[in-house]
């Protein structure tokens, strides 16, 4: 039992290609334990070390040094936060929708709690409020006590300027009074004494500018202490923020609330009809019909939610997928076409070699163009509202430009698969062909039985291939066409210029990559799984 | 009919020179061979065994001549000629049993799913692998790949069955057993039979009639020779059989005489220079000529068997 659990494992981890926690089973069977201790610490602390080693250089010598006008490369730390109030936030526009349809008794009793707290964050908000003024006095006074000498001494040395170079011109116009015609050394000497003059100034308003610079400094500075502050003020409003809309959305703004109200407003407008005469029934019942809409449209609504970086991965994971099966279902036919036929490889291989190369950039506008033109009005044209209909996907709202996207990344990602099908298809066991001549199979037959098993594992390099290339694309063809998603997450937070933007994009750089690799482990699991002879592919 | 059940006549197979004329791999190769009759070809390494199988089978385009079988000519590879290649070639991706079932289902259209199986399980019995129907090729020895590849040659009743050295690749003991396992079915299906090989051994064993080939190019049946054991075989009694070391000395002499590095024209050379006569009329390689007999090549008699060694 523990020995067919422990071969499963090991298949398992064969299988997703997680070779580093091989040593941890065969180690947990105590199978040759220093010969395992030695590969975990091959493969499991020495990557964890480097890991280590790369965030301390990144906190301790790339982000303080590098300085930009949106300010400095966030540090690790930062980076840290900035994914945690990303998180924050999503979590609290899921509550905001919830409390929104809350009803009856659930919604008064979350009510109560809200309100409770609206009132306990009062005093959060002054003491952080004061904890800020606190700082910024503390903060002044510390930094007007090292300016104070240094003002001090550009005081003087101005005064001290002033009053040496009103002498000397005095002194100079003298001499000019005096200056003989016609002695030209004289007058060149003169000349040098007054451009000396000059000279001088120059060197004390350089002296003066140095100790302003540093006064400047001193000024620019940042407290931690008023950093900390600010932050902490800005969290807690935040907080103030999210609950008063909170308190709103189960109150007044409540959809049973809001409910509740259309219906009265309806009552209200049936008995003025029900009594008007003349021709004021027709204005009342004009009314009544406006009011009955109204009411159904408060019947349905819902929360009108921002996009949250998790519904902006789910649409870019969606996306990608898209274009990948849009490519494949090119690629593989043309492809198994291409291996079978030299003729038609011949006559397909100009457009591949065209197309290949041309860069996702380029496709995309022409893209948009087409997908814009075919859906002019997605809130009108059937495709779109059936696509909005469905079931699981309707909630992401497919528009043309998520549609231009994902055409993108087919035409950018369908080359790899096409030229390994290709290939696959083309260099099939001689042996087995053979055995199909023997058998005399019929074309689909020896497609279905000989041709397309043989050339699965090929064809599936060239899929994983495919999806991390689509993968790239999307982020840079959501970025351009707005398309919602991750793309388009960086792409907001560029044109935001939020204190914390910056960071918010690093965050992205880390789950673009931790997407993309999940991705490509899915596709070594089923690479392996159509590779019939045992063999482990490339990771 | 049945003495000429399967009759290649005059085949020839010539690659394009450019530099010259085309190159006659084997030029004039005659054959008959009467029905459930197991007719071993033996021959230098790259004298043209193969290209002569495979182009009885159809795997190889003919350039001269034809391959009768049951009184129709071939054209183009079929399953009535079922082929045992050297290496197993079974598809990795499927199992013994599919890999048998690929060809059944092609031989018995008509059955139904149980009887296809049913049929592919008789026949992988038969080669001994009742309990492996199911396993992969990646999980199976080499031995055990071969016996699916015979399973799958003979679940088709082909007319003829080529085995094309078939045991070549395998150790001496697999390679025992999988004659006794080829001999069993044989005797039991009566399936006419030319197998390939240069295990001089295997061949008085296993054939009938033993045709020796000529060095190539112009590569041609040199002679043939009868092996007179009966039938089912013991390999005890074969080996035991007061003509065992005779037929085997005479395969030998042969083939020493058709030595890798000896051109045919040489050997005669010699031979005449020796004033001995002439190995065999037919081994004078002589494009396009027809030695007239097509059935048995000329056929060397136990005499001169015993008379040779």
């Amino acid at each position: 039992m523990l020995q067919t659990l422990k071969t499963t494992l090991l298949k398992v981890i064969d299988l997703t290609a997680l070779g580093f926690l091989e040593p941890y089973v065969r180690l947990a069977y105590g199978e040759e334990p220093t010969k395992q201790l030695r590969k975990i610490g091959q493969f499991t602390v020495v990557p964890v070390l480097v890991i280590i080693a790369g965030l301390l250089v990144w906190a301790t010598m790339i982000s303080p040094n590098v300085k930009t006008k949106s300010g400095e490369l966030p540090s690790p730390t930062v980076v840290a936060s900035a994914a945690g109030s990303l998180h924050q936030f999503a979590i609290r526009e899921g509550n905001k929708e919830a409390a929104y349809v809350a009803t009856g008794e659930e919604r008064e009793a979350w009510l109560a709690d809200v309100e409770a707290e609206l009132e306990s964050i009062g005093a959060e908000v002054e003491s952080a409020n004061a904890t800020v003024v606190e700082a910024r006095k503390a903060e002044a006074a510390s930094k007007s006590e090292r300016i104070a000498p240094l003002q001090a001494k550009v005081d003087a040395l101005k005064t001290a300027m002033k009053e040496e170079r009103a002498a000397k011109q005095a002194a100079l116009k003298e001499q000019a009074a005096s200056l003989p015609v016609g002695d030209n050394p004289q007058r060149a000497a003169y000349l040098g004494e007054l451009a000396g003059l000059n000279a001088w100034l120059d060197e004390q308003k350089a002296e003066i500018d140095t100790i302003d610079d540093q006064i400047k400094l001193i000024r620019d500075e940042k407290d931690p202490a008023v950093l900390a502050a600010l932050s902490q003020q800005t969290a807690v409003a935040e907080r103030e923020q999210y609950l008063k809309k909170m308190a709103e959305q189960l109150g007044e703004d409540n959809r049973q609330a809001r409910v509740a109200t259309g219906q009265e407003k309806l009552d209200v407008a049936k008995t003025t009809f029900f009594n008007a005469e003349g021709a004021a029934a027709f204005n009342a019942a004009k009314k009544v019909i406006s009011a009955e809409e109204r009411l159904a449209k408060t019947e349905e609504s819902s929360y009108a939610k921002p996009a949250t970086l998790y519904y902006q991965i789910q649409r870019s994971i969606l996306c990608v997928f898209a274009g990948f099966f849009l490519g494949s279902a090119i690629a593989i036919p043309i492809g198994v076409l291409c291996g079978l036929s030299t003729t038609f490889m011949g006559a397909m291989t100009p457009f591949i070699a065209l197309f290949k190369p041309v860069s996702p950039i380029v496709w995309l506008p022409i893209a948009l163009i087409v997908a814009s033109a075919l859906i002019p009005d997605p809130d009108k044209h059937w495709f779109t509202q059936w696509m909005w209909e469905l079931p699981l996907i309707g909630q992401y709202k497919i528009n043309p430009a998520f549609m231009a996207s994902a055409v993108t990344v087919a035409l950018c990602s369908l080359w790899a698969t096409m030229v390994n099908t290709a290939l696959g298809v083309a260099s099939v066991d001689k042996d087995h062909l053979n055995v199909a001549k023997v058998l005399r199979l019929g074309f689909w037959s020896r497609l279905f039985k000989i041709v397309l098993p043989s050339s699965l594992p090929l064809v599936f390099a060239g899929l994983r291939i495919s999806l991390g290339v689509g993968w790239m694309v999307l982020i840079a063809a959501e970025l351009l066409s707005s398309s919602e998603g991750i793309g388009k997450f960086v792409w907001d937070q560029f044109n935001n210029g939020a204190s914390d933007s910056f960071a918010k994009m690093m965050v992205v750089v880390f789950i673009v990559g931790a997407i993309g690799l999940l991705l490509d482990r899915i596709m070594v699991v089923f690479q392996r799984l159509v590779s019939f002879e045992g063999s482990i592919a490339a990771v | 009919m049945t003495d000429r059940y399967v009759e290649i006549v005059n085949l020839v197979k010539a690659y394009p020179n450019p530099l010259g004329d085309a190159v006659r791999v084997v030029d004039g190769f005659n054959l008959t061979v009467r029905k459930g009759e197991v007719v071993g070809v033996i021959g230098h390494s790259g004298c043209g065994k193969s290209t002569v199988l495979t182009m009885v089978a159809g795997l190889n385009e003919i350039t001269a001549g034809d391959v009768v079988v049951d009184g129709k000519v071939t054209d183009g590879p079929g399953p009535d000629r079922a082929v045992v290649f050297q290496a197993p070639c079974l598809l990795p991706w499927m199992t013994a049993l599919g890999n048998v079932m690929l060809g059944v289902k092609r031989v018995y259209p008509h059955g139904t799913k149980q009887q296809r199986k049913e049929i592919c399980e008789y026949y992988l019995s038969l080669v001994g692998l009742a309990d492996a129907m199911h396993k992969y090729p990646r999980e199976m020895s080499g031995g055990m790949q071969q016996r699916v590849g015979i399973a799958r040659a003979i679940a088709l009743r082909p007319k003829m069955l080529l085995l094309d050295e078939p045991f070549g690749r395998l150790d001496s003991l697999t390679r025992m057993d999988l004659q006794d396992v080829i001999l069993g079915i044989l005797d039991h299906e009566k399936i006419t039979t030319m197998v390939i090989t240069h295990d001089v051994d295997e061949a008085v064993y296993m054939s009938d009639r033993i045709c020796m080939m000529t060095n190539g190019p112009r590569a041609r049946v040199g002679q043939v020779l009868e092996i007179p054991f009966e039938r089912p075989r013991n390999r005890r009694e074969v080996l035991e059989h007061e003509l065992y070391y005779d037929l085997r000395g005479c395969l030998i002499d042969f083939l020493e005489k058709f030595d890798k590095h000896k051109h045919p024209e040489d050997v005669a050379k010699d031979a005449k220079e020796k004033g001995e006569s002439a190995v065999h009329e037919s081994v004078h390689p002589v494009v396009g000529e027809y030695s007239g007999d097509t059935r048995y090549g000329s056929p060397l008699t136990l005499a001169e068997v015993g008379g040779g060694a």
